[in-house]
């Protein structure tokens, strides 16, 4: 027998509902849905009782038994979670209780084998149901017991065993606890039919919610959705108009007599209102205590969102996003580390203190760790991470001194940055990791697009190849200080010397290193005062506000020095590397940005024409005495200047080994021919020629045995002749005025295969001059006769050429040699015949 | 947060993971770590004194040159350095300096420093032996801090005296006796005190060397056995503990046999270090009812490995050495020409059923660089399958053959022998040592010496004379040797006379210490054809 507690399973029916329809709106995992599949049995239970209480349509047979089915669904459910919640997943059982309890409800349904339908007795206004229990009702009851035992017994092992923490399993421990204690409690005469099963039910979902929401899987603001809310209001206004709508009916029986036309009508529009009241006031009241803060948070990341969108300086958006969190989470600093492409390293930024901290290395582990993470993570599980055990120790010292104790990722494909936040007091809340990782998605993109867009214009105005500034930004960067210099700006042009020798000499990637070491000293030496730009190939300028004339003066000299110092460390310090300086200066020798870059560029060529290597300052006397015309170094009256220095040194070779001055002046002529054919420019042909005359000029050096021995050279021998080639550079390099032909006489031996000598240059790396007179020089020597061997007869001579095309010759070049050899463009000397 | 903390508030996988995650590692990854860390390692060694003094002038240039630039080291590379004592020599600070007697060397003792990362990785490896020498499985363990631990090790400075320190920091086990104590009092008098404080308290945790724990288990053995002198009343002043006892004499009277501790004591973790274990393992097993697991340590490689749940083998922790494996056809080679550079092989490269001398380089600041250990493993198998481990299993088997470790307490070298066989005057005029067991599994030293021809007919040579005055000397040079007999009871040597230029008329060649087997067998085998056998 019981009473008819009708409130009880009505709260119940009402507090499960809300409930449902918050979690509805939650995302939804396994842990989610055996929480949903609980309040769903639960309602079932409970307002399967309320329904059969009022007896509503269609009779309290129907809902009887929808009671019955909640209540044994109650138990296999809350069996499900429990087995979610401690082992993640769902076993047999599961289905075996699911199963046990379907039939049972089934068969009770069909027959009332288990419980009969209750008979209704009415006592007065309370309404009695009177249940005939038998020993089936025992085995329903039994059934249902031993299934919660069973959910306490899985409970109590993974307690014990406490794979997840213990805390997290306290709630839900005591929800089953409650739900059992009500059951056992409700057949107690003390309780006299009072629903406490019911009640129980109530705080067991609580306890179960609260264990889902310790375990960050619903956001507490959905109690606050818009559903909950109607469904809620509506709930209370049913409930209201329920208690009220007896005296209502009186109140407007005596106000407009009997007549209840209008009734319904003034109680529909009174429902209307009081909902609205009800809903105004529901959403006030879960608005100040829920969904103030998203609010703000919501607000905040709008604003956030706005900010970084209008800046792309990088820094701006870190420091918009330090604000921004802070605006939200009460942290006292706040660290975002990123990835810098070029050191390697992710470079951290602190609201408190900019560059205070040291760059952690892009290879730590926890920059692995974090790209294999989506969403905030705890340090402390990182640490627990098998990559916590390869950490170096310098980055674990400089992590826990930060006092990290959460971190999120900052990725587009790969993870370019990391927010960190410190330890707090109060440990952080869902809804805080849920607003940092909204705001990582919204920073990740504005971090990026800064990056980015700081690439790009480091790229425009950077020069790649020594890493400083170019021509365009040079310009720039000069007007603007002229506008904000206070004392002095001074100008300085650096050019290299002799750089196209230079880059004929030791190929083009040496002359790049070249370039590439001369800014890197200049960078070091300058520091944070100067900014350097590489204006043409092989020009440099370096702007230095708020130098004056003699520290300039200094640092050029310096640099000068320093440049020099290259050479010593090449391998026989053959190498000759210099450059000279040109300075000038604002307001002492210049006044305008325009007069200051001319001024520099005078300054630089009267240092060229001083000799080089060395610093002129620009004065305006040197500045009236110069000519306007720079000097031609090709001019053809040079070459005149330089012929009798190669007759001499003819004669010198022909005293000491005719056959080579002969072959000198064969070469001269295959060599200037290919060059015309070729169709290079006039001062080129001069160039070969020359150099053509003095290729071998070396071989002044060679023992006369060597030079004219009729066998094969023995490998020391051969070291001895192979010297020719340096011993030429050498001897020519003693005459500054015929540098020129440096090049060509080098590289005669190079082979195009760069298996040549002496500096086994291949392809193009190989002065064009240089192949040239290989291929002369080659041609020559096997159509000329010697002591140990008979002239080649021409078409073997021209076979062998093209035999050894992409070996020892440039294709291209011996093409057209034989071809002009083929059509007597060419004509093939004789070895006898001075051509000088 | 310590480690108490952690078993506090922590769920067990959550603990599990921190500590012994390591388990869970496939090759690839434990290269990763081993890689990273050497990498640091260099950078922090390279630019020291103490590998200036190493290196002579060389530079590492890069990861690859490892093992071109720096040689094979020994003790004797360090000594001159490492004996001073100086922190301006060393990669980083030594917060310990750790000791161990060095037979056969240049000085009495090695040190060997230890720095804080050092020691934070020693500590979180020590907690990782217990976690998995008290569990089935993984995420199973069974640690309290209201548990007390009985231990049998040497106090600091030996490496051994890091393991309660590192405990006794992080978790408040209750020592028996307290490690304060323990150090003050002589080892007999440790034991005894640990023991009874065990009886009234409760033992839950064992630890020591494999041979002292066999020593104190048989001296609780002993004395519970002696049911008289046996102080019961201890037990019945705590319940669970009463009916623990009268189970296990309900027990041990219907197998017929005495007490044995297991029946006294719930043990839920017993951890053993040391060497010759193997030999003790069995015995302990059917003393405390739980099988020992042993871990590896040392004062050069620290912490360097434990065994897992299944007791199979060990498996080194990825963190504290690079590790480097000599094969033993290397040694073979090496022998026949000294000129032969060796080999080594890193974890992911060792085979099946092989013998390694082991090579490592101490990570996190460490003095050792490519340092001979001097200890052969065994690889077991590339994985256990019961522990669903994939990484190489190991099985210690021995010091190298020109060293005799017994019961991890001596290391005995031809040089040692030489000096005491010097001092005794004894006019022995060849020998072989070798260490052989016993029928009851026990380590000993078995020396077979050939005595001059002079002293063969002229003075009174027995067994016992040349045992007394060679025992005499060995315990004069070493004091480990002493303790040997003081401590464990062990008479660890043995003399055999061999018949008259036995030695010096044997054909064939062999070593004189630790001759392999097939070696010994050869040599009896001759020595018993030429006396007519």
């Amino acid at each position: 027998m019981m009473d008819s507690y009708l409130y009880v399973p009505a709260i119940s029916v009402a507090f499960l509902s809300y409930l449902l329809i918050s979690f509805m709106a939650s995302k939804k995992n396994h842990l989610i849905k055996a929480y949903l599949a609980v309040l769903i049995a639960m309602i079932m239970w409970t307002g399967g009782s309320f329904l059969m209480r009022i007896q509503f349509y269609p009779g309290m047979e129907l809902w009887f038994d929808i009671s019955i089915a909640g209540l044994l669904g109650v138990c296999s459910t809350i069996y499900t979670f429990v087995k979610i919640a401690t082992v993640k997943k769902v076993d047999k059982m599961c289905m075996v209780w699911y199963m046990i309890m379907i039939i049972i409800a089934i068969i009770n349904a069909l027959s009332g084998w288990f419980l009969s339908v209750p008979s209704i007795v009415e006592n007065g206004s309370h309404i009695k149901f009177i249940y005939e229990v038998t020993f089936r009702t025992l085995i329903l009851y039994g059934v249902a017991f031993l299934c919660f035992l069973n959910v306490c017994y899985n409970l109590w092992t993974a307690m014990k065993k406490n794979i997840e923490s213990v805390h997290d399993m306290y709630p839900m421990f005591i929800g089953v606890i409650l739900l059992l204690i009500g059951h056992i409690l409700y057949f107690l005469p003390i309780f006299n039919g009072f629903p406490i099963d019911m009640l129980s039910g109530i705080f067991s979902a609580i306890c179960l919610y609260y264990m889902v929401y310790k375990r960050r899987m619903f956001k507490l603001t959905l109690l606050a959705g818009r559903g909950s809310l109607t469904f809620a209001s509506g709930l209370i206004t049913f409930f209201i108009f329920y208690i009220l709508i007896n005296p209502l009916e009186r109140i407007f029986d005596t106000a407009y007599g009997t007549n209840t036309t209008y009734d319904s009508l003034y109680i529909s529009i009174l429902f209307v209102i009081v909902l609205a009241v009800v809903f105004s006031f529901f959403k006030f009241f879960t608005n100040s205590i829920f969904v103030k803060k998203e609010i703000k948070q919501n607000e905040v990341l709008n604003e956030y969102l706005l900010d970084v969108t209008q800046s792309l300086d990088i820094k701006q958006v870190i420091d918009i996003t330090f604000k921004k969190i802070k605006e939200v989470i009460d942290v006292d600093t706040i660290i975002i580390a990123l990835h810098n492409d070029q050191k390697q390293c992710y470079e951290l930024y602190s609201d408190k203190d900019y560059f205070s901290y040291p760059n952690i290395s892009e290879a730590s582990p926890i920059f692995s760790y974090l790209s294999q993470v989506n969403g905030c993570v705890s340090y402390n599980d990182f640490n627990r991470s098998v990559f916590a055990r390869s950490i170096w120790q310098n980055d674990k010292d400089i992590l826990d001194k930060l006092n990290i104790s959460l971190m999120m990722p900052l990725k587009d494909e790969e993870l370019f940055g990391v927010i960190m936040l410190p330890q707090k007091k109060k440990p952080y809340h869902y809804d805080e990791t849920l607003f940092i990782s909204s705001l990582a998605n919204s920073a990740s993109i504005a971090i990026k697009n800064s990056k980015l867009y700081n690439k790009v214009y480091q790229e425009s105005i950077g020069d790649d190849l020594t890493n400083t500034y170019n021509r365009k930004y040079f310009y720039d960067i000069l007007n603007q200080n002229f506008l904000s210099y206070k004392s002095f700006l001074t100008l300085m042009y650096i050019s290299v010397d002799d750089f196209r020798i230079y880059n004929q000499l030791y190929g083009k990637q040496e002359g790049d290193e070249a370039l590439r070491n001369i800014a890197e000293i200049i960078r070091l030496l300058v520091g944070q005062s100067g900014i350097l730009c590489r204006i043409q190939g092989k020009m440099f300028a370096l702007i230095l506000p708020e130098y004056n004339i003699l520290s300039a003066r200094k640092l050029g000299e310096n640099i000068c020095k320093q440049v020099i110092n290259i050479n010593k460390h090449e391998e026989n310090n053959k190498k000759v590397l210099t450059v000279s300086i040109g300075i000038s200066s604002i307001p002492l020798n210049s006044t305008t940005v325009k007069e200051l870059c001319a001024n520099a560029d005078q300054a630089l060529y009267d240092a060229k024409k001083a000799g080089k290597n060395c610093v002129n300052i620009f004065s305006l006397e040197s500045y009236t005495k110069t000519d306007d015309q720079p000097r031609k170094k090709f001019d053809t009256s040079v070459y005149n200047e330089y012929s009798g220095t190669i007759c001499a040194l003819q004669a010198a070779i022909d005293a000491k080994d005719h056959y080579t001055f002969s072959h000198s002046n064969n070469v001269a002529y295959y060599a200037t021919k290919l060059t015309e054919g070729y169709g290079l420019s006039d001062e080129v042909v001069e160039i070969v020629r020359e150099a053509a005359l003095l290729h071998d000029i070396g071989k002044i050096g060679v023992p006369e045995n060597i030079l004219n021995k009729p066998g094969r050279l023995t490998s020391e021998e051969y070291e001895t002749m192979k010297s020719h080639v340096e011993n030429s550079v050498s001897i020519i390099k003693h005459l500054p005025s015929l540098d020129y032909v440096v090049p060509a006489v080098i590289s005669h031996h190079e082979r195009w295969d760069g298996n040549g000598y002496p500096r086994r240059l291949a392809k193009e790396d190989i002065p064009l001059t240089g192949r040239i007179l290989c291929i002369a020089d080659c041609f020559d020597a096997m159509t000329s006769a010697r002591c140990y061997k008979q002239p080649y007869p021409l078409e073997m001579a021209l076979n062998e050429l093209i035999l050894q095309e992409n070996k020892q010759f440039d294709p291209k070049l011996v093409e057209l040699f034989v071809a002009m050899v083929k059509n007597g463009q060419i004509v093939l000397q004789d070895t006898k015949i001075n051509k000088g | 947060m310590k480690f108490e903390e952690k078993l506090r508030t922590l769920g067990k996988k959550e603990v599990y993971d921190e500590y012994c995650s390591f388990l869970d590692l496939n090759l690839e990854q434990y290269m990763q770590i081993q890689n990273s860390l050497l990498k640091e390692q260099i950078a922090l060694w390279q630019d020291t004194k103490l590998a200036q003094s190493i290196l002579k002038g060389k530079k590492i240039g890069s990861f690859s040159d490892f093992k071109k630039v720096i040689p094979l080291t020994t003790y004797e590379d360090y000594a001159d350095i490492l004996l001073k004592r100086d922190d301006n020599y060393l990669p980083s600070p030594a917060s310990l300096w750790i000791e161990t007697t060095w037979e056969g060397g240049n000085h009495p003792v090695k040190v060997a420093p230890y720095n804080r990362a050092m020691l934070e990785t020693f500590f979180t490896n020590v907690c990782a032996c217990f976690l998995i020498a008290t569990g089935k499985q993984r995420y199973d363990f069974d640690i309290k801090s209201s548990y007390h631990m009985l231990y049998g090790l040497a106090p600091l400075p030996y490496a051994t005296g890091l393991l309660p320190i590192s405990l006794e920091n992080q978790i408040g086990i209750k020592f028996l006796p307290d490690v304060e104590t323990a150090n003050s009092l002589s080892f007999s008098e440790r034991n005894k005190l640990g023991f009874k404080q065990g009886l009234f308290e409760g033992i839950e945790y064992f630890f020591g060397l494999g041979s002292v724990t066999y020593y104190i288990s048989k001296s609780l053995d002993k004395m519970s056995s002696q049911q008289s002198s046996f102080n019961y009343s201890q037990f019945f002043k705590n319940p669970r503990r009463a009916a623990r006892l009268l189970k296990g004499i309900n027990r041990a009277k219907k197998e017929n046999r005495g007490l044995l501790p297991k029946d006294l004591f719930d043990l839920k973790g017993f951890v053993v270090a040391g060497t010759d274990n193997e030999l003790y393992k069995d015995d302990l097993e059917k003393l405390w009812g739980v099988r020992p697991l042993e871990i590896f340590a040392g004062t050069e490689p620290t912490l360097l490995g434990t065994e897992t749940y299944s007791r199979k083998g060990l498996v080194f922790f990825p963190d504290s050495c690079y590790l480097e494996f000599i094969p033993e056809e290397e040694t073979i080679k090496y022998k026949n020409d000294p000129s032969h550079e060796y080999t080594t092989y890193t974890i992911d490269e060792v085979c099946e059923n092989c013998n390694y001398e082991l090579v490592i380089s101490v990570l996190k600041g460490g003095a050792f660089m490519r340092y001979r250990v001097g200890d052969i493993y065994r690889c077991v198998g590339l994985k256990d399958k019961e522990d669903n481990i994939n990484l190489p299993i190991f099985k210690y088997i021995d010091r190298t053959k020109d060293v005799i470790d017994i019961a991890g307490f001596t290391r005995i070298t031809k040089n040692s022998i030489d000096d005491v066989i010097k001092l005794s005057k004894l006019d022995i005029k060849d020998y072989i040592a070798c260490k052989e067991i016993d029928n009851n599994d026990r380590p000993f030293l078995h020396m077979y010496v050939e005595m001059s021809d002079d002293a063969m007919y002229g003075d009174a040579i027995t067994i016992e004379v040349l045992k007394d005055h060679l025992t005499a000397y060995f315990k004069y040079f070493d004091s480990d040797y002493a303790d040997l007999k003081k401590i464990l009871g062990i008479d660890p040597l043995q003399i055999t006379i061999l018949k008259r230029r036995s030695l010096s008329d044997y054909p064939y060649m062999i070593d004189r210490i630790n001759p392999s087997k097939s070696e010994m067998v050869k040599f009896k085998r001759y020595i018993n054809e030429s006396a007519g056998y």
